[in-house]
Order: C-alpha cells, then structure tokens, then sequence
C-alpha cells in the first residue's frame, strides 16, 4: 500500500511538472544559431523571427553566431516559439538565454 | 623558291595581323559610402543601381562610382532587374516586388505567394521570381504563372535560390544552398545543372551573356565563367569578398563586393 501511494505520488508531481506553462522570456533575449552565414539567411532569420507576436527589434551577429531579440514591454515569448520560428528559418537555435538590463 | 617565300610572307603577314584574344581583365574598384554593402546590381540610363539590404536602401551611381540618389522605404532589397526605365525590387522581408518608374513606386501582381524574393528577371513579357523560403522560380511564360523546382537536392529540385536570369529560351537560377546553377526551360523542364565538379560556396548570383554563364562564389570569393553546356571557361580570383552579384555588359562587368562594401569593375580588352 505504501509503495503504491509514493508510486501514485510520483506520477502526480511529474504530470504537474508537464503541465506547467513555459516560461516566459522578456527583455532582451539572445539566441544562439549555428550556420548563419551570407546576407540571405541573415534576413531570412530576421524574417521569421519577426513574425513573433511581442518581438520589438532583431539583432543579428553573422560573425559570431547569434541574434538579439528584444521584446515588447509587457510582452513574452516562449523558448517554444522561437526555437520553431529559427527552426523555419532553416536553421537550429542553440542556447537561449535573458540578458541583464545593461547588455 | 621564290613562290615559296611569297607564300611564307603572306602566311606570317595574315598571322602577324590576326587581333590578340581579348581576355576579361581587373581595372578597378568602387568604393561606397561606409555601411554600404551591395548586394544586387542593374544597369539603367547608363547608371548603376545598387541594392543595399543591410540599410534597406536602393543606390543610384555613375558607372564612373560617383553617388547620385538613395532611395529608401525598401524591406531587405535583393538581386534587382532593370528594364527599360523600370527599376524592379524584390523585397525580401517583405514578401513583395517593388517597381519604380519615373519617380513613381507601384507594387507589382505577383501570381501566388512569395516567402522571401531574393531575385527577379524579365524578358519580354515572361517573369522569373526566385521565392527563397518556397524553393522555388516563380515563372509568367507569357500565359500563365508556373512553379519550377520543389525543395531538395536532386536534379530540377532547388535549396533556398538567390538569384535567376531569363536569357534565349533559358531560366538560369542560383541555386545557392546545392551550391549550383540550374537550367530549366519556360514550360520549366530541367535541362542541366552547371557547377557542380566546383565545390562552389554558395551560388549566390548568376548573369548570362551571349554565350556564357557567369557565377558569383559567396564563400568561396571568386567568379566562375561557363559555357552553356557547363563547361568551366574561367575563374576570377584575389579581387572578391563574399561576392553577391554580377552584371555583365559588353566590354565590362560589375561584381557586387558584399563583404567589402564595393564593386569590383573588369574591362575585356
């Protein structure tokens, strides 16, 4: 009985886990993303990324590899949503990180 | 013996008097306003027309390099066309082809949807659009619009196309991500791939001349030269960085420097 009580107990915990919302981003965000090269996917990254509902400004380093996003004040995206979007962009988004006020 | 050297003397005359070969040779670059990285070039009035995507801006410059006109209101401009005193844009961010004229700027009825035009070429009344993020050549044949190409590597298939030109009974298009050139007919039958024995970095822009095929390499900062049949005729060296575009003329041709912020100017002398 008590095995099946921790068994039911565990599963409980994990499913809330599941179901909790991603977490928002805010702020500036930045994305890293591998193979971004001539100007044609630069703005076509840019392109995608734009499409984001709350997206304020894109920033795109071709030479070290990341983008900026800068989202609108009261506005989120998910880590979901933009790793979909780059990935439509043709394209693989590495780590995606909030940056500090000052960045 | 003596109609023998008569026959000499005319046979050295006639060799002696044959023009040397005229061969494609550097002459100079133009350098453009810090922050100017071209990336498509058109000819027009005797002027070049110069897309600057980085700033969304269109530059209007004497074949001399002097700056005459910016145009602004642009969303990423691309590989531009220019026929007659029409000027035609594709504007990559914004799914949509400009046309100005005279002063004017209209936005030009495309038969389907464009995800990204990254380059256009008119002929007659025949349209090619090169539509990026759908992997294919948008082409008006005269009757109708049709696709060619679907997304993928193999033959009649293309990945991510930059650029296309509308020549003879050709559809040449940059097939910049199989890092080729593909030929296609206007009912948009494939017809040969061209580059491919080249490890070419990235096709990003094409022009055709009476006889040739020209190729800019990206990554690889060169300009390769066919024949129609694929033949590789030439290759352009030590003058390019990360070259986008090229216009090729009678006696001269444009390459778009991109990762220099210049054209580069070649004379056939």
């Amino acid at each position: 009985m008590k095995r099946l009580l921790i068994l039911v107990f565990t599963i409980g915990t994990l499913s809330m886990l599941n179901a909790q919302e991603p977490k928002p981003l805010s702020g500036k965000i930045k994305v890293g993303v591998d193979g971004l090269s001539c100007p044609f996917c630069a703005y076509g990254l840019e392109k995608k990324l734009k499409k984001m509902d709350g997206v304020a400004e894109i920033k795109i380093d071709v030479e070290n590899a990341f983008t900026i996003l800068t989202i609108k004040e009261g506005k989120s995206v998910t880590e979901e949503e933009i790793r979909k979007n780059v990935k439509d962009a043709g394209f693989t988004a590495r780590k995606i990180e909030e940056l500090e006020d000052e960045e | 013996m003596k109609n023998s050297c008569r026959i000499l003397l005319i046979v050295l005359l006639l060799i002696g008097c044959q023009p040397a070969e005229k061969v494609w040779t550097f002459s100079h670059k133009i350098p453009l306003d810090e922050g100017v990285n071209p990336l498509g070039l058109a000819l027009m009035d005797d002027e070049l027309w110069i897309s600057d995507p980085d700033n969304d801006k269109i530059h209007r410059v004497s074949r001399e390099g002097e700056a005459l006109e910016t145009i602004g209101g642009f969303q990423r401009p691309m590989h531009i066309e220019a026929v007659g005193s029409k000027l035609y844009v594709p504007n990559f961010g914004a799914d949509s082809i400009h046309v100005l004229s005279k002063g004017e700027r209209k936005v030009m009825a495309v038969g389907d949807s464009l995800d990204a035009p990254s380059g256009i070429s008119i002929l007659d009344e025949k349209v090619a659009i090169a539509d990026f993020y759908h992997h294919t050549v948008l082409l008006f044949n005269d009757e109708e619009w049709i696709q060619i190409g679907t997304e993928g590597r193999g033959d009649g298939q293309l990945y991510y196309p930059t650029d296309v030109k509308l020549f003879d009974e050709w559809v040449v298009v940059a097939d910049a991500y199989n890092n080729r050139i593909q030929v296609f007919d206007f009912t948009g039958k494939f017809i040969r791939v061209i580059g491919w024995q080249e490890n070419i970095k990235v096709a990003t822009g094409v022009d055709v001349s009476e006889d040739n095929i020209y190729v800019t390499d990206f990554y690889g900062n060169r300009i390769l030269v066919y024949d129609f049949d694929g033949n590789l005729l030439n290759t352009f060296e030590n003058d390019f960085n990360k070259p986008t575009d090229i216009l090729v003329l009678d006696d001269v041709f444009y390459v778009a420097n991109y990762g220099e912020g210049a054209i580069v100017v070649y004379f056939l002398e």
